[in-house]
């Protein structure tokens, strides 16, 4: 196992010990998209959630000082920044498949609808979501600490939320050409991932600048 | 086997306003450091500086023989004992093995399992559970699983009661009896290292003020005492002299001694009585 | 191997330890061929530095009572050594030089020196029972 998987494994061996917390608020979470009516909803309710477990690592490390057990272990700082992200994608998948088993159970016990078209391309808008988000506050913890930062990464959070809301409201369902979704698809997944990468490059920096 | 445990030369860094200035001190191999000064003086920062964790400004820095920064795997053989625990609170003692286990080739469970019942440490207790002298048993005994060669200590002791502080340096004693293994104990505590200590450097407001073997040391001063009336001359090479009604009482350098006038207690001072004396405002 | 160190008898540890090792083998407790504890071990056991112990056990060697084996450790050598004869002749000088400074300051002449010699050996013939390697009779 290299440096990078190991910090990752350590990251969720930090937050085990709140493992019944994290699984209550994974769950009601997507008890939401029951009230709306649309079980599709549910996991991306649920992998949004998950981003703000991805930010418990860092308030632990904070509350207990583990900045100076990654200092004492012997790795690069730069494994644990990568480590982190890697957490938070592990934290996101196991989010999508949860949220995706709880709609359809949903779906079924309610007697709606469950598209595994609507699903795809719910999913990959909310890996962009989610992409967006950490890309965004991830760089600020590793900058400001978590205390400082919890303080200011709630505005990309409203700033997201906002972006969808009013989107989905806007814009008209066909006026836009769009490519084909296939190729909608492609350019959402891969701009994600190379705005997460270039997230990864500007946390390690901050990081390395930080005064502990 | 390198023959010096660690080493620093010229070491100048900045920690916020602090600064450490041409830090130079070296231990050798198979021996112990007490690293003593008043709070304050710059020991973390020395000791962040060398485990890696604080980029010097200037200067070298030697870890078990090989520069540092490097490769990080040379912290496999370091050990970290602090005043305060740096695990998950929330985590069983059986928990930090299993997240510390992964990153440590030499991890040897069976050792800390019995190192824990040795310490009399239940494996099933949380971490927040522990008491002070709990917790630092228990980062020694995470140091000692991964057969750390070179155990760091900063502060160890403080908020310790005396008998905690005995079974240290009985633990420390026996850590030593390889003579691969070294110790650096930085403390303001001095009367823990006064018997165990091969070397000592003295740091104060981020200088090194003396770095020699504690035997050298202590060979190099005096503690003298007179009357009221002794010691007078402001020109006098004393340090820390502290008058009273019935008398002076100041360390001097023992090359000074012949400067000095008076019907005077000349003896030898003891390590504590050194680092309050050169360690306290002027 | 018994060895209770003073704090505060003013003594240098590393002396005290030199003297009571000294005083073991030429009581007997220590044989030739017995292994001292390591240097390390018996700084443990004494709570000390270990450069304190090294001290003591290199002196000890150089005076000729033991031999520092490398990797084995310290073993006592013979009381007959003729180093060890020279060191404690060398005692017995310095110890009736100071008992002389002293007996002049008090006005003793060489008769009133003797005197105090015979009593103390009376004293202390009594005292001891048992065959200790004896400093009569030979004199350098």
């Amino acid at each position: 196992m290299n440096a990078v998987a190991r910090m990752t494994q350590l990251d969720l061996r930090t937050v085990r010990p709140y493992r019944t917390q994290v699984v209550i608020l994974l769950i009601l979470t997507p008890l939401l998209a029951a009230l709306w009516r649309q079980p599709t909803v549910a996991p991306v309710m649920v992998m949004v959630m998950s981003v703000f477990v991805a930010a418990y690592p860092f308030a632990i490390a904070e509350k207990n000082d583990l900045d100076t057990l990654y200092g004492v272990l012997p790795i690069r700082r730069r494994a644990l920044v990568a480590g982190r992200y890697w957490f938070a994608m592990v934290l996101v998948v196991i989010a999508a498949v949860v949220g995706t088993l709880i709609g359809f159970a949903m779906g079924a016990a309610m007697g709606l609808p469950f598209g595994c078209v609507e699903l795809g391309y719910l999913l990959v808008a909310a890996f962009v979501i989610v992409g967006v988000l950490v890309s965004v506050q991830f760089p600020l913890y590793f900058a400001l600490g978590y205390t400082r930062a919890r303080l200011v990464t709630f505005l990309p959070i409203f700033a997201v939320m906002a972006v969808v809301i009013l989107a989905m409201d806007v814009l008209p369902k066909d006026s836009i050409t769009l490519p084909s979704p296939a190729v909608l698809v492609a350019i959402a997944v891969v701009g994600t991932v190379a705005l997460l990468v270039a997230s990864v490059a500007i946390s390690a920096r901050l990081d390395a600048r930080r005064v502990r | 086997m390198s023959k010096t445990a660690l080493a620093l030369r010229h070491v100048d860094a900045t920690r916020g306003t602090f600064h450490l200035r041409d830090v130079t001190f070296d231990l050798p191999t198979g021996y112990v450091m007490g690293f003593v000064g008043p709070n304050g003086a710059g020991k973390t920062t020395t000791i962040r500086c060398l485990l890696g964790m604080l980029r010097p400004d200037a200067g070298e820095i030697e870890l078990l023989g090989r520069r540092v920064p490097t490769d990080p795997d040379l912290l496999q053989d370091v050990g970290v004992v602090l005043d305060h625990t740096f695990f998950v609170d929330d985590w069983r003692l059986t928990d930090v093995e299993r997240a510390l286990r992964p990153f440590y080739g030499r991890w040897d469970s069976t050792r800390y399992r019995s190192l824990l019942d040795g310490f009399g440490l239940d494996p099933a207790h949380k971490v927040k559970e522990l008491s002070r002298g709990q917790s630092m048993k228990l980062m020694i005994a995470v140091a000692l699983s991964h057969d750390a060669r070179l155990l760091v200590l900063d502060e160890p002791t403080s908020g310790l009661d005396p008998v905690a502080r005995d079974e240290l340096v009985g633990i420390l004693g026996e850590f030593l009896t390889a003579d691969d293994h070294s110790v650096l104990f930085s403390t303001h505590i001095t009367t823990d290292l006064e018997r165990i200590a091969d070397y000592v450097t003295f740091i104060r407001d981020g200088q090194v003020m003396a770095s020699s073997t504690k035997d050298d040391l202590l060979d190099a001063y005096r503690l003298v005492r007179g009357g009221p009336d002794d010691l007078l001359d402001p020109a006098a090479p004393l340090a820390g002299a502290r008058r009273t009604s019935t008398g002076v009482e100041a360390l001097v350098r023992t090359a000074d001694l012949s400067r000095l006038e008076g019907n005077l207690l000349v003896e030898a001072p003891t390590l504590d009585q050194i680092v309050v004396k050169l360690g306290g405002a002027r | 191997m018994r060895v209770v160190l003073s704090n505060t008898s003013g003594v240098p540890l590393y002396e005290q330890i030199k003297e009571q090792v000294r005083t073991a083998i030429l009581a007997g407790e220590l044989a030739e061929g017995d292994a001292l504890p390591s240097i390390r071990a018996l700084a443990r056991d004494l709570q000390i530095s270990v450069i304190t112990t090294t001290r003591a056990y290199a002196d000890l060697a150089a005076e000729g009572f033991v031999a520092n084996v490398p990797g084995k450790g310290a073993f006592v050598l013979g009381v007959d050594s003729a180093l060890v004869r020279e060191q404690l002749l060398r005692q017995v000088e310095d110890g009736l030089g100071v008992a002389l400074h002293a007996a002049r300051l008090a006005g003793l002449d060489r008769d009133g020196v003797v005197q105090v010699l015979d009593t103390l050996l009376d004293t202390e013939g009594d005292a001891r029972a048992t065959t200790t390697p004896s400093l009569e009779g030979t004199h350098q």
